[in-house]
């Protein structure tokens, strides 16, 4: 047993299996390879017959020059979802707290609404405040948005002295950590007398004469901020994996990612426009792409996260988030017997009359309207390109020469 | 009597069209955030890198694309400003993929104004 029958040692078939990255096979396949290779003994011709049946088995099963990947796509996220519950809410983990979820969540995302019909944000803590439920509460506190409405028993009109007389809850100021001076505090930013009697505040607005005036003042009141974050209505603690996070109503991700105590680098909203505007179009593909799987994986059902990675790298084509509809992926395409082809004809054909648009006929369903009888479709892409002013130069060259 | 003729013209160039507002190479980057945090540190942000203009014009021969025909990203995208990026750049973004392990992307940094928002 000599020469080349002899067991390689482990290091020379790791270094034999790196090399596959170079030749173009993804690292992820390259790993799996490593990890099934690590404890068996191999000769060099076995190596070289297991590597290269897998380079073979790698490029027999990528997608064909010409496949109709979208097509396909659409047709696999589209079956499944028909089995989806047509039921909106579910609660997330938490109880008492309600998230869209199933088909009507996934409409959304595909449709890329300014905002979602629930906004929620998943926040993490740092290091600091994510082991103790006291120090993740004192978190939220910072976060959630406090209005005197929300520490008031009541606030009421006074006619007879042209006041309004604000009855403050206790309990539910000591609830949201605060004291009679924060809610002093915030009046002050209107022009009037502040009297304190216990827990009463009267407050005596100058130069407010008449009664509507004084009811617009009194709503105004009732929405004066005293601490928190905008949008963010409610935070609730959760424990999840050992951690405890937060998990709010409402969303606003550029001002959350900057309080203190929370960790900035997985603090996520589920609105995508807030995730593009904040972090940037990849982020919002990484989000389109979670976002989605996430339901589809909620209501048990498989989808191949690649079907996904294609939607998503179609909304963030241009570098904004596009909807998958009329005013986004398929009313912008650039053929005008396309897009007449999906939805209101005559209004694009018009249009397109107008302006005197040229359809090149490039795409699928332009070539189906004109009936052309090759689809640059599967083998249908094949073309033959001739460039006759290359071939008389080559010819004249050979001439000269 | 006097009337006036109007011409309408519409002025068709080979090159790329820059609007004046970005083509000064030193204007100013925009505040994003109150507090510093880097956006790449965050778990959604893949990793951007601003290839340099032999860079790109190696990305560009490679795939046999023309630059606009490459994905593209605002020069207004928080992370293009926070690379500096200006229009007419191509960044290279490695993405961490979950079927590849890593895959490698390209786009293209466009003026806000040519995309509708």
């Amino acid at each position: 047993m000599n020469n080349g029958e002899n067991k390689l040692s482990k290091e020379i078939i790791m270094k034999e299996v790196e090399k596959l990255k170079d030749i173009g096979l993804p690292e992820a396949l390259v790993e799996e390879v490593k990890a099934k290779l690590a404890d068996v003994k191999l000769t060099k011709r076995q190596l070289d017959f297991i590597l290269s049946e897998i380079v073979k088995e790698y490029y027999a099963s990528q997608v064909e020059p010409g496949e109709a990947v979208g097509t396909v796509a659409a047709q696999s996220i589209g079956e499944p979802s028909t089995q989806m519950t047509l039921r909106t809410f579910h609660y997330a983990g938490v109880r008492e707290f309600n998230i869209t979820l199933g088909l009507p969540r996934l409409i959304e995302i595909v449709d890329a609404r300014r905002t979602p019909s629930t906004p929620m944000m998943t926040i993490y803590l740092d290091e600091e405040h994510r082991h103790s439920r006291d120090k993740a509460l004192e978190v939220a506190r910072r976060i959630e948005y406090t209005a005197i409405e929300n520490v008031a028993r009541s606030i009421e009109i006074d006619i007879n002295t042209f006041s309004i007389v604000i009855e403050l809850d206790p309990e539910l100021l000591s609830n949201k950590g605060l004291t009679i001076d924060h809610v002093v505090k915030a009046l002050q930013r209107l022009k009037g007398e502040i009297h304190i009697e216990d827990n009463r505040i009267i407050f005596i607005p100058s130069g407010v004469t008449d009664i509507f005036k004084l009811q617009k003042l009194r709503d105004r009141i009732l929405g004066l901020k005293l601490k928190g974050i905008k949008n963010i209505r409610r935070v609730l603690v959760k424990e999840e994996s050992g951690e405890y996070i937060l998990v709010t109503e409402g969303s606003n991700l550029a001002a959350v990612l900057t309080v203190e105590g929370v960790d900035p680098t997985r603090t996520t909203t589920n609105n995508i426009h807030e995730i593009a505007e904040v972090l940037g179009i990849e982020a919002a593909r990484n989000a389109i792409i979670q976002e989605m799987m996430n339901v589809l994986r909620e209501q048990g059902l498989e989808v191949d996260i690649r079907h996904i990675m294609l939607v998503a790298d179609m909304m963030t084509l241009t570098g904004r988030v596009r909807q998958i509809g009329r005013h986004g992926v398929s009313g912008e395409k650039p053929s005008v017997l396309a897009r007449a082809a999906f939805e209101v004809t005559v209004k694009h054909l018009l249009e397109a009359a107008v302006r005197g648009e040229v359809d090149n006929l490039k795409g699928v369903a332009e070539n189906v309207i004109v009936g052309s009888n090759l689809i640059p479709l599967g083998t249908g892409m094949v073309n033959l390109l001739m460039y006759p002013t290359a071939i008389r130069r080559e010819n004249e060259n050979e001439a000269g020469g | 009597m006097v009337t006036f003729h109007w011409f309408k013209v519409i002025w068709v160039e080979r090159k790329l069209y820059i609007p004046p507002a970005y083509q000064n190479n030193g204007y100013v980057l925009g505040v994003i955030m109150p507090k510093k945090f880097n956006i790449f540190d965050h778990v959604l942000v893949p990793k951007h890198i601003l290839l340099s203009k032999e860079e790109a014009e190696q990305v560009l021969k490679e795939l046999g694309v023309k630059p606009w025909q490459l994905p593209w990203i605002k020069a207004s995208d928080p992370a293009a400003k926070a690379l500096g990026a200006k229009p007419g750049d191509i960044i290279k973004i490695i993405r961490k993929s979950p079927t590849a392990g890593t895959s490698v992307a390209y786009r293209f940094v466009v003026p806000d104004v040519w995309v509708k928002s």
